[in-house]
Formats: C-alpha cells, sequence, structure tokens
C-alpha cells in the first residue's frame, strides 16, 4: 500500500487540484448550500436589493415614458437607426452564452468543473436574456404591435416574413431562453426536494414542494433524469452556437459596409462566450465569498474561466484584425473606408476603448498571478464587460453614422432616456439575481456531491486512479472520475 | 414506472406499500441493490440524494426509451417549421413577394427549423421525463417517514413494495436487516382523498364555457359576414394624420394642405424651354420645330406609333375624321355627335405646327387634353408624322383631272 502516500500527488499532477476543497461529505454540502437560503436574510442583501429595485424601477418609467410619447426620446435617428436599443440587447444576450456553454458545452465535454458554477452561471444567462428581450420589444416604435413579431393566425391573414434575419433572430432568441429556463429548472429539481426536506416554515414547504414535483430521489428516476439532461445539454449545445450566429446575421445579411462578412457569426459567438464568462467572474468572485462557497468555486474554477477569457479574448483580437485584411483584399473603396472610419473616425474613442479592453487587458490573463488574483481578475471581468458593450455599440453605430450619401451623414448621441434605460436594465438584472441568490439554490448540490471522494462506492472505477485497488479510499480519490 | 397504484383501498384498514430501508453509504446501498436484484425482486426501487453511478447496473434497470420519444419529436419539430414556413410565405397566407426572392427558399427556413426541431425536443424531454418518472407525485407514501427527509441530502434507502411478487412483510423485512439496513420502516398506502361533488360540477361547467370562445373562433372563420374585421389595435385603421383637403387648428389658414413655398422649383420642373413643352416662341404660334426634337426617320416612326395608339380613334388612320368612333356613332345615329376634323382639311392645313401642337396638348373644342398622356418629344413627333400624312393625302378631284389631262399631252407629245 505504499502508493497511498503518494497517490494524492499524482492526482493533482495529473488532474489538477481538486474540485471541492476541505473535507466534505454529502451532509456538509447541503449544509453548506442550503444555508445561503436559510439564515437570516443580511442586511448586505436589502441594500443591495433595493438598489437594483431602484434601477429596475428606473427601467420601467424609462420604457413607460419611451410608450407614451414614441422612439424620438432617444438619440437616435437617420442615419443611425439602431443604436443603443440594439447594443444593449445583443450585449446582454452575449451575456446570456455562457450559463449554457457551461451547463450544456463542458457536460458533454465532461468538463466537472462545471458542476461548481452551472447552476448560478445558468441563473445569469436567463436573466440576461430577459434583460436582452426587453430592447427589441420596446424599439418596435409600436410596442403594443410587437406580438406581430410572432406567426399567430389574425384576421388580416398576414404572417412574419420568414426569409427575414429578424424573424429567424425572434425564434432564435425565444427558442433559447424556453430552453435554458427548461435546463435550468431541471437541474434545479433534486435541489428544491433538498430544500423542501429542510424547510420548517409552510410557505416554504409549500413553494419547494410544488416546484421539485415531489422528487424522492429514486435511481430509477435519476436515470431517466440523466438520460433527459444528457439530451438537453445534447440540444443546447448547438443551440447555443446557434443564438449568436442568427444574432449576427441580422447584420451580415445585409448590405451596410462594416455589417457585410462572413465572419460574423464565429466572431460574434466567441465574443459572447467571452463576455459572458466575464460577467461569471463579475458575479461570482464576489458571491463566494459573501456566501462562503469557497469550498466549491475554488482557485481552480477561477482560473479555468480567466483561461477560457484569454482564449476567447484572442479569438476577438483576431477578428478585429481579419475584418481590416477582408476590408483591404475585398478592394470595395466602401468596405475600406468603413473599417478606417472605425478606427481613426469621429468613433475613434469607442473603438479604441474596445481594443483596449477586448484585446490588450485579457492579455494578463498569461501570467499565472492574474489567472489566480480574485482581484485582479475581477477587474479585468469589469474591463472585457466594458469592452464587449463597445464592441457593439461600434459595430452597429460606426458603420450607420456614415451612409453611402455623404450628404445623410450624422454622428450619434445618446439622450439621458437612452443612458437611464441601460442603467434600469442593470436593475432589472440584478434584481432578479438578487432573488436568485436569497431563494434557490445557488449550487448544483446533487451534483457536487457526484464528484465527491468516494461517491460512488469504493468498488466504483474512478478511472484516472492510478494504482487500482490500492488509491480507492476515500482519502485518495479527489472524484475526477465522475463520468456520465 | 416503478410505482403503481393498481391496489385497491379495500377498507379503512391502513393497506401495506412495502418496506423502507435505510443505508449510510454508498457501498452498502450498492450492496444490498445487488442482492435484491439477484433475489429476484422487480417492485423495488433504491432512494438516493445524487445518481450514483454503477447503482443502475447493480439494480438490472434497463436504458429508458425517453430518446425515442425526443427523436420524434424533433422530427415533428422539423416538420412544423417546414409547413409553416412554406405556409406561412404563400400557400395559406398573403404571399409577399420580396426583393424576388422565392416564396420557399430552403436556404432561408433554415435556422426556423433548426430552432423548432430543438424547442420541441427539449420541451419533450422534460415532459417525457416527468411522464414516465411519474412526476408530479406528492404523496408518497415514503414521504410520511421523518429520516427519509435526508434522502436528498445524505441518506440512502430501498424500498421494496407489498406488490412485488415475492413480498411477505416478515420475511422481506428479515431479508433487508440481512442487507445490513440501519433500520427497516413499514410504509403504509396514502388514505385516498374523495374529490367534493361540487368540484366535479365546477370542473364539467368549466370544460364546456371553455369551448365556447374556440367554437366562436370557428365559426367566424367558417362563415361570411358583411362586418368589418375586428382590430384589437384600431390605430392602423384610425391613423392621426391629415388627409388632403382637411382642415387643422394647427395653421393659420386652417388648411391641412401646405402648398409650395412660393418661386420652389420641384426636381426636374423647371420647365424653360417654352417651344418643346408650350409650342410657342416668343409667345406666339409659329412653324418649325424646336431644336430638341431631332427629324429623322426614327422620329416619324415615333409620331406614326403614337398617332396609331392615341389619335385613330377618332381622327382614322388616315387622318381623315372616319375612325371607328365616329363609324360607331354614325351607326347608332347619335344625335348630337360632332364629327371630329378632318386633319388633312383646310382647317388644319391652315394651323401652324405650333397650334397643332398646343392642340394636341391641351385639347380643342370637344377633344380632350393630351399632355398629360403623351411627353412632349412625342407630342412633336405625332405634329411631323400628322404633316407627313397631309401631303400623302390623295389629290382633290379637279386638280386630278388637270393632272390626268398634263399626264395626257405628255404622253400625246411622247
Amino acid at each position: 500500500m505504499s502508493t497511498q502516500a503518494t497517490a494524492p500527488d499524482i492526482n493533482e499532477r495529473v488532474f489538477g487540484p481538486p474540485l471541492v476543497t476541505g473535507h466534505h461529505t454529502p451532509k456538509t454540502v447541503t449544509e453548506t448550500v442550503s444555508v445561503v437560503n436559510e439564515w437570516k436574510t443580511p442586511r448586505a442583501w436589502y441594500i443591495a436589493f433595493g438598489a437594483a429595485v431602484g434601477g429596475l424601477s428606473l427601467l420601467g418609467l424609462m420604457i413607460g415614458y419611451l410608450i407614451t410619447t414614441g422612439v424620438g426620446v432617444w438619440g437616435l435617428n437617420q442615419p443611425v437607426g439602431w443604436a443603443w436599443d440594439i447594443t444593449n440587447f445583443v450585449f446582454w444576450v452575449g451575456i446570456g452564452h455562457a450559463g449554457t456553454l457551461i451547463s450544456a458545452v463542458l457536460f458533454l465535454t465532461r468538463q466537472d468543473w462545471r458542476t461548481a458554477i452551472n447552476r448560478s452561471a445558468e441563473a445569469m444567462t436567463v436573466f440576461a436574456v430577459i434583460c436582452a428581450a426587453t430592447f427589441p420589444g420596446i424599439h418596435v416604435g409600436r410596442v403594443w404591435l410587437a406580438y406581430w413579431l410572432f406567426p399567430i393566425p389574425n384576421q388580416m391573414q398576414m404572417w412574419p416574413n420568414f426569409r427575414s434575419p429578424l424573424l429567424w433572430d425572434v425564434f432564435a432568441v425565444s427558442t433559447y431562453a424556453t430552453v435554458s429556463i427548461l435546463f435550468w429548472y431541471m437541474g434545479m429539481v433534486p435541489d428544491l426536494a433538498t430544500l423542501r426536506d429542510r424547510a420548517t416554515g409552510k410557505i416554504k414547504q409549500f413553494a419547494y414542494g410544488f416546484f421539485s414535483l415531489g422528487w424522492r430521489g429514486s435511481m430509477r428516476q435519476w436515470h431517466r433524469y440523466e438520460r433527459a439532461y444528457l439530451i438537453l445539454a445534447a440540444l443546447s449545445t448547438p443551440l447555443v452556437l446557434s443564438v449568436h450566429s442568427v444574432v449576427s446575421f441580422d447584420f451580415a445579411t445585409s448590405v451596410i459596409p462594416g455589417w457585410h462578412t462572413t465572419i460574423f457569426p464565429p466572431y460574434f459567438v466567441a465574443g459572447a462566450i467571452f463576455s459572458g464568462f466575464a460577467m461569471v467572474v463579475t458575479l461570482l468572485v464576489p458571491a463566494r465569498e459573501l456566501m462562503g462557497l469557497k469550498d466549491f468555486i475554488t482557485p481552480r474554477h477561477l482560473e479555468n474561466m480567466c483561461k477560457i477569457m484569454l482564449a476567447t479574448g484572442c479569438m476577438v483580437g483576431y477578428a478585429y484584425g481579419v475584418e481590416f485584411f477582408t476590408a483591404w483584399y475585398s478592394g470595395s473603396k466602401y468596405e475600406g473606408f468603413a473599417f478606417i472610419n472605425r478606427a481613426f473616425g469621429p468613433y475613434w474613442w469607442a473603438y479604441w476603448s474596445m481594443v483596449t479592453c477586448n484585446v490588450i487587458s485579457p492579455q494578463l490573463f498569461w501570467f499565472k498571478k492574474c489567472r489566480t488574483s480574485p482581484i485582479i481578475m475581477w477587474v479585468i471581468s469589469i474591463f472585457i464587460n466594458v469592452g464587449m458593450w463597445f464592441e457593439r455599440f461600434v459595430i452597429i453605430v460606426t458603420s450607420l453614422h456614415r451612409d453611402y450619401l455623404p450628404s445623410s451623414w450624422g454622428y450619434f448621441t445618446p439622450s439621458i432616456v437612452d443612458i437611464l434605460t441601460f442603467v434600469g436594465s442593470f436593475g432589472l438584472f440584478f434584481t432578479l439575481f438578487l432573488l436568485f441568490c436569497r431563494f434557490l439554490p445557488v449550487v448544483a448540490m446533487a451534483e457536487i456531491k457526484t464528484v465527491l471522494p468516494g461517491a460512488h462506492g469504493s468498488h466504483h472505477g474512478h478511472g484516472h486512479a492510478p494504482a487500482a485497488g490500492a488509491a480507492h479510499t476515500a482519502d485518495v480519490s479527489h472524484g475526477h472520475g465522475h463520468a456520465h | 414506472m416503478s410505482h403503481g397504484h393498481d391496489v385497491v383501498d379495500t377498507g379503512p384498514a391502513e393497506r401495506t406499500h412495502g418496506l423502507l430501508a435505510e443505508f449510510s453509504t454508498p457501498d452498502a446501498l450498492l450492496d444490498a441493490s445487488r442482492k435484491c436484484r439477484d433475489a429476484g425482486f422487480t417492485k423495488w426501487d433504491a432512494c438516493t440524494p445524487y445518481p450514483i453511478h454503477g447503482l443502475e447496473g447493480a439494480m438490472g434497470i434497463k436504458m429508458t426509451r425517453l430518446p425515442w420519444v425526443v427523436f420524434f419529436m424533433g422530427l415533428t419539430g422539423f416538420t412544423t417549421a417546414t409547413l409553416l414556413q412554406i405556409g406561412a410565405n404563400g400557400a395559406f397566407g398573403y404571399a409577399f413577394h420580396i426583393s424576388g426572392k422565392p416564396l420557399a427558399g430552403w436556404p432561408s427556413m433554415g435556422p426556423v427549423m433548426f430552432e423548432l426541431t430543438v424547442l420541441f425536443s427539449a420541451l419533450t424531454t422534460l415532459l417525457t421525463m416527468a411522464v414516465f418518472n411519474n412526476l408530479p407525485l406528492f404523496n408518497h407514501p415514503a414521504f410520511k417517514v421523518e429520516n427519509f427527509k435526508h434522502v436528498t441530502s445524505h441518506s440512502f434507502f430501498v424500498i421494496v413494495e407489498a406488490r412485488d411478487p415475492k413480498f411477505t412483510k416478515a420475511g422481506t423485512a428479515d431479508f433487508l436487516k440481512s442487507l445490513g439496513a440501519e433500520k427497516v420502516t413499514t410504509l403504509t398506502e396514502p388514505t385516498k382523498v374523495e374529490i367534493p361533488k361540487i368540484l366535479k360540477y365546477v370542473a364539467i361547467i368549466a370544460t364546456c364555457a371553455a369551448l365556447i370562445p374556440p367554437a366562436i373562433i370557428f365559426r367566424a372563420r367558417n362563415t361570411h359576414s358583411e362586418n368589418v374585421k375586428i382590430h384589437l389595435i384600431d390605430d392602423m385603421d384610425f391613423q392621426p394624420k391629415f388627409r388632403a383637403q382637411q382642415t387643422t387648428t394647427f395653421f393659420a389658414d386652417k388648411s391641412a394642405d401646405r402648398l409650395a413655398i412660393p418661386g420652389t422649383v420641384a426636381q426636374g420642373e423647371l420647365n424653360l424651354d417654352d417651344h418643346l413643352l408650350k409650342g410657342t416662341v416668343g409667345g406666339k404660334f409659329l412653324n418649325g420645330f424646336p431644336a430638341a426634337i431631332k427629324i429623322d426617320d426614327e422620329a416619324m416612326k415615333r409620331g406614326q406609333k403614337m398617332f396609331n395608339i392615341y389619335c385613330t380613334a377618332c381622327h382614322g388612320l388616315a387622318g381623315n375624321g372616319d375612325g371607328m368612333v365616329h363609324q360607331r356613332a354614325i351607326d347608332i345615329q347619335e344625335s348630337n355627335w360632332v364629327p371630329p376634323t378632318n386633319l388633312a382639311g383646310e382647317t388644319t392645313l391652315k394651323l401652324t405646327d405650333g397650334e397643332i401642337f398646343n392642340a394636341i396638348t391641351n385639347g380643342i373644342r370637344n377633344m380632350q387634353p393630351y399632355g398629360g398622356q403623351i411627353v412632349p418629344e412625342d407630342r412633336w413627333k405625332i405634329v411631323l408624322y400628322l404633316r407627313a400624312l397631309q401631303k400623302a393625302q390623295p389629290l382633290p378631284a379637279k386638280t386630278a383631272d388637270q393632272v390626268n389631262e398634263l399626264k395626257g399631252k405628255k404622253v400625246g407629245a411622247n
């Protein structure tokens, strides 16, 4: 049994640090996570929630003002017909990509480290998509006719134009929202049952009981549940790649110089993953401190996310370069002008803000110190969030403000309503996220338990164990072998 | 499905649902499960806080058919998207012809096909999982056992149901204890709660009432009505705008019409060439064509074409005033018919080119103006062709005799 002593080191060297630190058992996992929903609501939560609801009210006021007055309250006008409304839409949809990517793509690729962060990332996805859906809904002018976006049989025999990318967008975003909610909810059912079984108040017992559907952890149910979860992951994987591709079609299928490029779908998807992970880091770095979840959301998780941000940041940097190359190589003077104007025209400040935040700042993640320091990565994640907003602004506004006819050229300046609506959308996002933190299981408890040492019995193969039979005590297996 | 409720509740005595055995480690549960499987039990289950891998094999669970259901519903989603798009783009809706794109082009149908396939599949996945798992089920007998609350946290259980053919209350309890169960509890069937009769009636009435709106819609869609179609939101019917000739209090003159600012000229309407556009030179109608009209064979042919289109109905192919309209008026003996002018006659021969152009442009006597229908260049070409027609007319009889006489003399002289 001499291997027993060295097995942890071998494990760490081959498979990285453990997924769960501290000495956790299923019972302590339940307690550590559930207590977030059970302790007395901290004052900090009330303060944060008050601020968020303030932002939400602001959003409501701004939307009310917009509907009663008209889209003239925004700063957009010809030739810039799309400005902050669509910028904010693409910004929020992009953020809404990390959740499903973590849940589905990392699930299929058997990245076990996803288990600690998938729940909150999925919640973030759902809330970001809700924020995103607000903007196309309110920018249509006659908001009360927004239902015309959907193919509803009507007395006029009129249907939406199915050959328009804007209609594809309606289908893509609404399907994505639905599937994200299903995926999130289904993953939560066993954990809601945990909260049900721990709940003391009548209201909580009823609410958690209702939504956990009477889940009792039957293995025959788990069998179908896991199969269903795998199928949802397999469905969501192409879906998450398709959503931002379809969003990019809104631009790419037009003939506007600066929009009409075939690189848009992969470029948008890379940007979406980039911004989504940045938002996950922005939320989880403080959340793991405040909610005592450091044992589950370990430095290893944070470092992995930094690596993804570095990779996707390099991809968007490459895309920025290729856009210039393509504009030059096309030989089209309009394309060439659009890109030179982007970098050196009236919106040069937006372009270089974007490059600084999105391409230069993530390069710090080449250094291990930056990948492991929560403060540094949090600051960089904020930079990335800002940069990705600027990316959408640059793509949309700089391509529009120079029309083919120089007499139609213009310059977009946001109105106060534009700005407050955007600020208000953060209020909506944080209101939902704070409610989630208070009332729903913030970490997938049942999934975490499957990656604990010895979770599947001492005779169950752990796949990676260097000396089978020798290294199978609870102390040495780090639970990497959780294979679905 | 692991639980059925085919056990009829025969009396007030509580019926045994089965036995619940608690285990503290996954190892113990795996071991117990293998033994339950090997002992030949069929109606039994293991409950765990998380899916234990290897337990499916230990229990002998067969692969679920759920993926097949999802697959077929995915195909249904794809088919729905295809039919919806073909239909909405023309087959059962108003056909939008946009930029010459085909009404049902496959490439543009791709995204919606994909999205609906995924949407149908995902909804089916969750619903089928719930249905196959017999969820929601809020009154499972195990929920009455206090310790069973730990099943969602850290405890492991085996349930053997009374309807299993091998089940005997004492024998199975001993068997479970021999597997290392820490505690074995008897589960009792939940007592059936009778639904109050009033609720049944309410449900029947509500169901019938729910059928009324679809029936109204069905009738409305399949019958004819003289009434204006209902728009829930009527701002397409009543638009906040002014039409021509309407009054408004907004402008001082109370007219919604805005006249052009004096002195402004619309694009392409400067109209400085009086000769070309009005037929006048220095305010007088003269003979001769404007400089913009190039007189050649092509202009003559164009004039002939325009004359044949616009003028022959009344004036006739030769311009003699015997067109089809005139002949018809004679046939039906129209009492107040004013015959069209013979364009080869004295009256017209005396007119200048400018006066003929003016007559075409603005009309003359009971002839309508043609300035709105024929562009100025073509009107001049009609004048050109008319002059040619006049020259080509047969000579008056007297003159013809004189010509023959001259011809005869000439012939005689030869």
